[in-house]
């Protein structure tokens, strides 16, 4: 089964990897190249075994899970692009979107909650996050119904 | 610190040198400055070798500092047989960059986590610690442990301290050349397909990659979750066998721990002879194609532990020339899942170009990871995407299974441990290997042991034409002890064989 680019594209998309056009060709051949080394596996007769799913001899050890995430040692300023209040904030949406270019939903700047540091911050997130996500469940439906409009406009 | 012959505590094995730190006959903080030391004179840094990213010799010393009070508050030597109290009292170690630690970076070797200080320390750190060992840096690595020569690392290559036209091998490669060089006695790497072994085989040191589940993943960067393990590197057997003894066990922090694996004594094996032990030789890892002075130098090896009191026996895994389409199915498959998360929020990079978050994802990540871990995301994600999940990774899994059982079946039937060489070819120079899949071709002999999650290491046997070959110890789920003995009895074997030719 041959790679093709448009293959290579779509998977590219899906692994959200910007791939320039002049890299492609080049990734394209390399991938079809190393996936002729796995034909070999269809040749193989599998019909008595099954998949392995873990290779831990006496299965996989289970535990509760419960607790609270461990207390980080660092601030989120120190390993994080951009923190504001604690949440990690992530980009505003530019105001003229190309629906070809993007399926993103996000409007606005919006602050993702993530591991907390103690029990206050842990409510005060809580708090703002219901409400962020109220927000972007909003806007994310609104965008959607754009999204919706584009594609049956780029129909006509 | 002495300058002369035998001077520098760092030429005692790791064992011997914790014992007189614990006597108090050596200070600890001494002997962090020699590893540093050492490190200036080997030129480690990247301005030579490039073996070792970063360091903080102040940070050390406080941590030698901090030793020192404990062992002063009576953490010394134990007074029943004078052994120390503390594994590795005052023993410097480097961790390869894809293990967590507090105050070193932990970059894995790629741009997208250039500035990267964890948050939090991997349970393998912490043991150490509580071991007495020091840490004195972090070592260079192929991207996201993505790699078997350390070329593709954001940082520059490291070079091979035996042949520096020559190629460390990887990904742990800097850990591995570190220890080569003689600035530390033991070294952390970690392995999903042979990434400890194989830099062991090319530097002349000793690699081991324990059983999937033996040693604490908390902290060490996931590439595939189901192959991934942390190991350790040692300039002897009992080195080796220190350290892991120091990592082992349980951790509630690491879901794939293994609970109710007593952690056995390593060194014991130390003595032993290997009377009653049964080694068999797999036909399949000396194929005609193989060099043929690194057959000469296995059977050589099987000849020394047939002298030290083993059975050597033929036998047969069919399903190994499988191992690297299945290993090159399985681990990029996890590791498009595992690598999602770089995406320019929580960690690590960003580049925004004021596309909305899609357009901040896709820049930070083409930006942020180098052509081979690129690749291998493409890779993964096309052999999980619909249409083709079956015909690859399933398949791949499936197959996996038969390279398990074939390991299973050679262990039921009387065999204690297997022995092959640990690469085809010893170390390759720069640039040799430009098709990717005849890079992921050096891991022929290693990634078996890695899709069984068996225990496998590699002890040097010798050389040709100067570049070290290693020879490959497999043994059954959590049976490092006999993978052990049978290496300590060939290392004794070979060097007084080495004694005898001199």
């Amino acid at each position: 089964m041959p790679v093709t680019e448009d293959d290579l594209r779509r998977v590219a998309a899906l692994a959200r990897l910007g791939v320039p056009d002049e890299r492609v060709a080049e990734l394209t051949a390399q991938l079809s190249g190393i996936l002729d080394h796995m034909e070999v596996l269809s040749r193989v007769d599998t019909s008595r075994t099954t998949a392995a799913i873990g290779v831990s001899a006496g299965g996989t050890p289970l535990r509760v899970d419960l607790g609270p995430p461990l207390p980080l040692r660092h601030a989120r300023e120190r390993f994080a692009p951009r923190v504001r209040d604690n949440f990690f904030v992530v980009p505003r949406l530019a105001t003229h979107e190309d629906p070809e270019q993007s399926t993103s939903f996000d409007d606005g700047e919006n602050v993702v909650d993530e591991s907390v540091l103690d029990e206050d911050k842990q409510r005060h997130q809580a708090d703002a996050l219901g409400e962020s996500q109220r927000e972007s469940t909003e806007k994310a439906e609104k965008s959607n119904e754009r999204v919706d409009e584009a594609k049956a406009k780029g129909a006509e | 610190m002495n300058e002369g012959n035998g001077g520098s505590p760092l030429e005692l094995d790791a064992a011997t040198l914790a014992n007189m730190v614990a006597g108090n006959e050596v200070d600890p903080i001494d002997v962090t400055r020699e590893a540093f030391r050492l490190a200036r004179d080997h030129r480690l840094g990247p301005e030579g070798l490039n073996a070792v990213l970063w360091s903080d010799q102040r940070d050390s010393v406080n941590e030698a500092r901090a030793l020192h009070s404990r062992l002063a508050e009576g953490l010394g030597r134990r007074a029943d047989d004078g052994e120390p109290e503390l594994l590795l009292a005052g023993v410097p170690y480097l961790a390869k960059d894809n293990i967590a630690t507090l105050t070193l970076k932990t970059t894995c070797g790629s741009k997208i986590l250039a500035d990267y200080v964890s948050p939090y320390e991997a349970t393998v750190v912490q043991r150490l610690r509580a071991a007495g060992a020091v840490l004195v840096g972090k070592t260079n690595m192929d991207e996201f442990a993505m790699g078997s020569s350390t070329e593709h690392s954001a940082w520059r290559p490291t070079l091979n301290p035996v042949d520096q036209s020559r190629v460390p091998g990887g990904s742990s490669g800097g850990s591995a050349a570190a220890v080569a060089a003689g600035m530390v006695r033991i070294a952390l790497g970690s392995e999903t397909g042979g990434s400890v072994r194989q830099p062991a085989a090319f530097c002349g040191i000793v690699g081991v990659k324990p059983t999937y589940g033996r040693v604490s993943r908390y902290g060490l960067v996931a590439f595939a979750s189901s192959l991934d393990q942390v190991g350790v590197f040692g300039r002897t057997v009992n080195d080796a066998a220190v350290a892991l003894e120091a990592i082992a066990g349980h951790d509630p922090l690491d879901s794939t721990s293994a609970i109710g694996q007593p952690v056995p004594h390593y060194r014991e094996a130390a003595r032993e002879a290997l009377g009653g032990v049964v080694i068999g030789r797999p036909k399949e890892y000396f194929p005609d194609s193989l060099d043929a002075r690194v057959r000469e130098r296995c059977d050589r090896a099987l000849e020394h532990l047939e002298g030290a009191g083993a059975v050597v026996r033929e036998v047969s895994l069919p399903h190994t020339e499988l191992a690297i389409p299945v290993y090159y199915i399985v681990a990029p498959a996890e590791a498009s899942s595992n690598l999602a998360r770089f995406d320019g929020v929580r960690y690590g990079l960003r580049a925004d170009p004021g596309r909305g978050t899609r357009g901040m994802y896709e820049a930070t990540r083409s930006l942020g990871f180098g052509p081979e871990v690129t690749r291998r995301i493409l890779l993964g994600t096309y052999v999980l995407s619909a249409g083709y999940y079956d015909a690859y990774y399933k398949r791949a899994q499936e197959v996996r299974s038969l390279i398990a059982d074939d390991f299973a079946k050679v262990f039921n039937s009387g065999v204690h441990l297997l022995f092959t060489p640990t690469t085809p070819t010893p170390a390759f120079t720069f640039g040799a290997k430009k098709d990717p899949y005849e890079m992921y071709m050096s891991d022929i002999f290693t990634a078996t042991a890695n899709l069984a999650g068996v225990p496998a290491m590699s002890v040097p046997i010798g050389d040709v034409d100067g570049l070290p070959v290693g020879g490959q110890l497999i043994a059954p789920h959590f049976a490092e002890r006999d993978m052990f003995r049978a290496a300590y009895a060939l290392e004794r074997a070979l060097s007084a064989a080495a004694e005898v030719g001199r």
